[in-house]
C-alpha cells in the first residue's frame, strides 16, 4: 500500500514536471504553427501550408493577406536587423575586451579597490532596465549626444561590460594560479604567460561571456525603447512596434525566424562549452598502469 | 580558525601574494577602460537622474533649473504646487507593482519548487537534457515570448479557440488586459531566474538528511517543513529576489498584457518620458524604484555575510 | 652542527625573513632569518610540518615569493630582484601543474619554444628528457589521459629540459600512493646523479626525507631546526622538536650525576635512575635524554655495557616485522620499544601487567637541549 502511494506520488510529480515543459514550450510552438497557417482572416483558423508570410516579410511576390502594413516595412524590417547585428556585434566586441581586462586585473592583482570594483561592476547587473534606460536618455540629450545606433551601443556596453565579467571571473576562478606560475618557471616572460597559457584557458569563458554579451544585446528592449533614435530601430523595438499597432501573421514568420537564430547561437554555445578544456591540471589519479 | 587559515596561508595561499609584484602601470591599464566607461555613462547618468527628479518640470517639457521637491510629492502626498496636486493613482499604481511582483515572485516559487525537486531526482543524463531544456528560452527572444502570450490570451486567440473546441465555453473569455494576464507573462519570462537558484540549493541537499529526520519519526509535513524547506531557504530567497528586481519596473508586460487596465510603475515612467514630456516626474519615480531594488539587495547581501560568517564554524568542524 | 658544504655552493641564502599578514592582520614570520646553502651537486631535503615555511623558503628560491630582508644568491649572483622566469632554477610543483590544453611534448618542450631554440632541436631534447624519465613516445597524449605516476614523470621531464642550475620539487611525491612514491624515490635519486644538478625537495614526510637526501634540513616556525646526513638527524636531534619529528623517541628528563668509569646516572623522578655514558661537553643541572625504541633489547649480548629500565607491559602490538611494546615505570613513564626476532617472540608470551625490563647500551642515550 505504502509503495503504490509513492509510486503514485513520483508520477504525479513527473506528470507535474513535463506539464512545466508545456507551459514553457507549447507558446513558442504555436508561433512556429501559426506562421505556416494560410489562413489571412483569423490565424486561429487552420488552412493550410504556406510559405506566404515569410515571402512577405522579405517583400517577394505572394497571394495572401494584405501587404499594406508590410509593402514598405521589409525596408524597415531589414534596416532593423541590421541595426540590431551593427549594435551586437560592436557591442559583443567592446564589452568583451573590457570586460575581459578588468576580470584580469581583479583576479590576479592585489589592490585595495578589488571590492570597490567588484560592487562597480555588480552595480549595472542589479539596475532595473527602465532606471538605466532613462537615465541614459536623460544623460545623452542633456550633453547633446543625438540618439542612434551610437546610443544604443553605449548604453548596451554600461551592462554587458558586467555580464562578460562575470563569466570570465569565474573562468579566472577556476585557473590555478600554479599553471602561470609554472609557465614563469619555465622562462617565460608575463607577456608570453599570458599568451600562451592565461589566454588558451580562459578563452572558453572570454568565448561565453562574448556569446551571452551578444544575445543579450541582439534581445534588448526596454533600454534600446529609450535611446533609440527615430532611425534606428532595433529588432526588438521594430517587432514591439508591429504587436503595439497589431496582429498580423507576418508577424508570426518574423518571430520564427528569431526564435530559430537563437536558438542557433545557443547550441553553438552548449557545444563550444562541451569542448572546452579544464582550466585545472588533470587530476592525478594515484594509479599508474606503467608501473603495474 | 585563525591557526588553519594562518597555515594554509603559509602553505598554498601563498601564491596570492606573488601578484603584489606585478608592475602598477599595467593594473592601471587593464582598469582604466573599465573605470572611465562606467564613470561616465553609467554613474554619471544616474546622477544627472537624481538630480532631475529635484527639479522642477518645464511647462512643454525639459526642465526649469528650480529645487522642487513636489516630484516626490505628487506621488507621495504632500503636493502643494500650482501644478502638482498630490494624486493617490500614483500611490495605488506603485502599491500594484508592488504586489504584482510580490506575487509573481510566489507563483514562480510554487511553479518552481517541485520542478526543481523533480529535475534533481533524475539520472544525470535525463536531468542535464531538462536543465539544458529549462534554460533554452531564456535565449529565445523576449518579445516573441511575450507576443506568444498575446496570441493565446487575446479574445480570438488560442485559449478561447481551445475551450469552445472542448465545448466548455462558447462566450470569449476575456482573459487579455487583466492582472491575471500580466502575471501569466511575468511567470513566463520569471520562472528560469527562480529555477535556477532554486535547483542549485535543492540540488546540494544531502538526501541523507531527509531520510535522518524520517528515521527520526517525523512525518512529511514535519521533515519539509523542518528540514527541506529551511536547507534550500537560500535558493527560495535569491530566486525569489533575482524576480522581484526585474518584474518591479517592467513595463513590457504590462504595456502588452496589461494594456491601459493595469499600469504598472514602469507604464508611468515611460509615460512620462515618451508621452507627458514630464521628465522630472518620471526620474523621481525612477528614483523610487531604484531605491526599492538597492534597498532590498542591500538587506539580502548584509543577511547572506551574516549567514557566511555563522556558518564558517560549522563548516571548519565538518573538514 | 654546521655541515659540510662542497665549495661553490649553487644557491646561498643569507639571513632570510619573510612575514606574512594573515586576515585578521596579524604578522606571521613565515621565515625568521634562515642561513641555508646548497652545494652543487648536493641533494637536499626541506622537512617540517604544515606551515613551517618549507614551501616559503623554496618559492623565494624560485622567485614566486620576495624576502622581506636578506638575500639569495644562486651560482654567486644576486636574486633578490631577478623575477621568476630569468633565475636558473626550474620546479616540479606540487599536483605537477601540467598545461591542460597542451600536449605532454608541448608540455616538456615549453620551456625551450619560449627560449625561442628551434624546432628541431626542441623535439630532439624533448625525446631526451622524456627518454630520461622512461616516457619517450608519448609525446602525443594529452596530460588528462595519463596516470598520477606518467604525469609526475612529465611534470620532470618538463623541469629538467632547461638544464637549470638547481632543480626545486615541492612534495611532488605526495599525491601518488605509497608504492609508487617508493619507486618514484629511486627514480628521482638516480636521476639526480645522472643530472649532476642539485635537488632542492620539500617534503613534510620524514621516510621520505631519511631515504633520499645527502643533507636534511628541519624546519619549524621560520626557523631551521638542525641540518645534517640523514644519519645525524635521526641518531643526534639537537632538541626535542627534532627528535619527536623524525622517527619515534622516548625522551627522559632528569639531572645528571656523575658514576664510576665515565658513566653518569640520570635521575629521573619517581625511578631508577637510567645509566648512560657520560657526554663529551660538560652538562649540568636538568637535561633530556633520548632512545629510540629500536634501541631496546629484551636478550643483552653478556657485558657490562648494557643496562635496564624496568616498567610494567601495557600494552602490546604485532606489526609486521616487530613486535611493538609499551612499558611504564613506577615513576609513571611510557617507554616504547620496537622488537625483533628473538626478543619479540620473548615478549610477545608475557601477559599484559607483567614486570619486564629492557635493556639498551649504554652508549645509546644522547643526550639533547634540556
Amino acid at each position: 500500500m505504502k509503495t503504490l502511494l509513492i509510486h503514485v506520488r513520483k508520477r504525479l510529480l513527473t506528470g507535474y514536471g513535463l506539464l512545466f515543459f508545456a507551459f514553457l514550450y507549447a507558446p513558442i510552438l504555436l508561433i512556429v504553427a501559426y506562421s505556416f497557417n494560410s489562413n489571412p482572416i483569423n490565424m486561429m483558423v487552420w488552412h493550410d501550408v504556406t510559405l506566404d508570410w515569410y515571402r512577405a516579410i522579405f517583400g517577394l511576390p505572394h497571394q495572401l493577406g494584405d501587404s499594406e502594413l508590410y509593402a514598405d516595412s521589409t525596408d524597415q524590417l531589414l534596416a532593423a536587423v541590421r541595426t540590431s547585428l551593427t549594435v551586437a556585434l560592436t557591442t559583443t566586441l567592446f564589452s568583451t575586451l573590457v570586460g575581459t581586462l578588468t576580470a584580469l586585473a581583479v583576479a590576479r592583482y592585489r589592490f585595495r579597490l578589488q571590492g570597490f570594483y567588484r560592487f562597480l561592476l555588480f552595480m549595472p547587473m542589479v539596475m532595473p532596465d527602465i532606471v538605466l534606460g532613462i537615465a541614459l536618455l536623460i544623460f545623452f540629450i542633456s550633453v547633446g549626444m543625438p540618439l542612434g545606433t551610437g546610443s544604443i551601443i553605449i548604453g548596451h556596453c554600461t551592462f554587458l561590460i558586467s555580464y562578460v565579467f562575470i563569466v570570465v571571473s569565474a573562468r579566472l576562478a577556476g585557473l590555478d594560479t600554479r599553471l602561470e606560475e609554472a609557465s614563469a618557471d619555465l622562462g617565460a616572460g608575463p607577456w608570453t604567460t599570458f599568451r600562451r597559457i592565461t589566454l588558451p584557458l580562459i578563452a572558453p569563458g572570454v568565448i561565453g561571456g562574448a556569446m551571452l554579451a551578444f544575445i543579450i544585446s541582439m534581445d534588448d528592449l526596454v533600454i534600446t525603447y529609450f535611446i533609440s533614435g527615430v532611425d534606428s530601430t532595433t529588432l526588438p523595438v521594430f517587432i514591439y512596434g508591429l504587436i503595439r499597432r497589431g496582429i498580423k501573421p507576418e508577424i508570426n514568420a518574423i518571430a520564427t525566424l528569431l526564435i530559430l537564430a537563437s536558438l542557433a547561437i545557443a547550441a553553438i554555445g552548449l557545444y563550444l562549452r562541451n569542448k572546452q578544456h579544464s582550466a585545472t591540471p588533470a587530476t592525478p589519479d594515484k594509479t599508474d598502469p606503467a608501473n603495474d | 580558525m585563525s591557526t588553519t587559515q594562518l597555515s594554509s596561508t603559509l602553505e598554498t595561499g601563498a601564491a596570492p601574494k606573488a601578484r603584489s609584484r606585478r608592475p602598477r602601470w599595467s593594473l592601471i591599464a587593464l582598469l582604466g577602460p573599465v573605470t572611465a566607461f562606467l564613470g561616465v555613462f553609467f554613474f554619471m547618468p544616474l546622477a544627472i537622474m537624481a538630480v532631475f527628479s529635484l527639479l522642477e518640470p518645464g511647462l512643454y517639457g525639459g526642465v526649469v533649473w528650480n529645487f522642487y521637491a513636489d516630484n516626490f510629492g505628487r506621488i507621495l502626498g504632500w503636493a502643494n504646487g500650482p501644478i502638482e496636486e498630490f494624486d493617490p493613482v500614483y500611490l495605488s499604481i506603485l502599491m500594484r507593482s508592488l504586489r504584482i511582483a510580490l506575487i509573481t515572485a510566489a507563483l514562480c516559487l510554487l511553479v518552481c519548487y517541485p520542478v526543481a525537486f523533480w529535475v534533481s531526482r533524475l539520472p544525470p543524463r535525463r536531468r542535464n537534457f531538462c536543465l539544458f531544456l529549462i534554460t533554452l528560452p531564456f535565449f529565445a527572444s523576449l518579445i516573441v515570448r511575450l507576443y506568444a502570450w498575446v496570441l493565446i490570451l487575446r479574445p480570438s486567440g488560442a485559449l478561447n479557440g481551445l475551450l469552445a473546441w472542448l465545448g466548455i465555453s462558447d462566450a470569449p473569455v476575456g482573459l487579455i488586459y487583466t492582472e491575471a494576464a500580466v502575471l501569466i507573462g511575468l511567470v513566463y519570462i520569471m520562472a528560469p531566474f527562480m529555477f535556477l537558484p532554486l535547483y542549485a540549493s535543492i540540488e546540494k541537499l544531502d538526501r541523507g538528511l531527509i531520510e535522518a529526520s524520517y528515521d527520526l519519526g517525523a512525518g512529511r509535513i514535519t521533515t519539509f517543513r523542518r528540514v527541506t524547506l529551511p536547507l534550500t531557504l537560500p535558493g527560495i530567497i535569491g530566486g525569489s529576489i533575482l524576480v522581484f528586481i526585474p518584474t518591479l519596473g517592467n513595463f513590457i508586460v504590462p504595456s502588452l498584457l496589461g494594456g491601459a487596465q493595469v499600469l504598472m510603475i514602469g507604464n508611468l515612467i515611460e509615460q512620462q518620458f515618451l508621452q507627458a514630456r514630464n521628465w522630472p516626474f518620471g526620474a523621481a519615480l525612477a528614483m523610487l524604484v531604484m531605491s526599492v531594488v538597492l534597498g532590498l539587495l542591500t538587506l539580502y547581501v548584509r543577511a547572506t555575510l551574516r549567514r557566511q560568517a555563522t556558518d564558517v564554524p560549522g563548516k571548519e568542524a565538518q573538514a | 652542527m654546521k655541515a659540510t658544504t662542497p665549495e661553490a655552493p649553487v644557491v646561498e641564502i643569507r639571513r632570510a625573513i619573510k612575514q606574512f599578514r594573515t586576515p585578521e592582520g596579524q604578522r606571521v614570520p613565515a621565515l625568521a632569518g634562515i642561513d641555508l646553502s646548497v652545494g652543487a651537486k648536493e641533494f637536499v631535503t626541506l622537512l617540517g610540518p604544515s606551515g613551517c615555511g618549507k614551501t616559503t623558503l623554496l618559492r623565494t628560491i624560485s622567485g614566486f615569493e620576495a624576502l622581506d630582508e636578506g638575500s639569495i644568491q644562486i651560482q654567486g649572483q644576486e636574486m633578490n630582484r631577478v623575477p621568476p622566469h630569468a633565475r636558473p632554477v626550474n620546479t616540479v610543483f606540487q599536483n605537477y601543474a601540467l598545461f591542460p590544453h597542451l600536449s605532454v611534448g608541448e608540455n616538456v618542450g615549453y620551456g625551450l619554444s619560449v627560449r625561442g631554440v628551434p624546432k628541431r632541436e626542441r623535439l630532439q631534447r624533448v625525446g631526451e628528457a622524456l627518454e630520461m624519465v622512461g616516457m619517450n613516445g608519448l609525446q602525443q597524449r594529452s596530460p588528462s589521459q595519463l596516470s598520477g605516476g606518467q604525469q609526475q614523470r612529465v611534470a620532470l621531464a618538463r623541469a629538467i629540459i632547461n638544464r637549470p642550475a638547481l632543480l626545486l620539487l615541492d612534495e611532488p611525491l605526495s599525491a601518488l600512493d605509497r608504492h609508487l612514491r617508493q619507486t618514484m624515490q629511486r627514480e628521482l635519486k638516480s636521476l639526480q646523479n645522472e643530472l649532476g644538478i642539485a635537488f632542492v625537495f620539500v617534503t613534510h614526510d620524514q621516510e621520505e626525507a631519511l631515504t633520499m637526501s645527502d643533507r636534511i634540513v628541519v624546519l619549524n616556525g621560520g626557523h631551521i631546526q638542525q641540518q645534517g646526513k640523514p644519519t645525524e638527524i635521526y641518531d643526534r636531534p639537537v632538541n626535542a622538536f627534532v627528535a619527536e619529528f623524525i622517527g619515534e623517541s622516548n625522551r627522559f628528563r632528569g639531572t645528571l650525576e656523575p658514576g664510576d668509569g665515565g658513566l653518569g646516572r640520570l635521575c629521573l623522578a619517581g625511578d631508577e635512575p637510567l645509566v648512560l655514558r657520560r657526554p663529551a661537553q660538560s652538562v649540568a643541572g636538568e637535561l633530556q635524554v633520548m632512545l629510540r625504541p629500536e634501541q631496546f633489547c629484551v636478550h643483552p649480548p653478556s657485558g657490562d655495557r648494557y643496562a635496564s629500565l624496568k616498567g610494567r607491559l601495557t600494552a602490546k602490538a604485532f606489526v609486521g616485522r616487530d613486535l611493538e611494546v609499551i612499558l611504564e615505570t613506577r615513576g609513571g613513564q611510557p617507554i616504547k620499544a620496537a622488537l625483533r626476532g628473538h626478543d619479540g617472540q620473548t615478549l610477545a608470551g608475557r601477559e599484559l601487567g607483567d614486570e619486564v625490563a629492557l635493556w639498551y647500551a649504554i652508549d645509546a642515550p644522547h643526550v639533547i637541549a634540556a
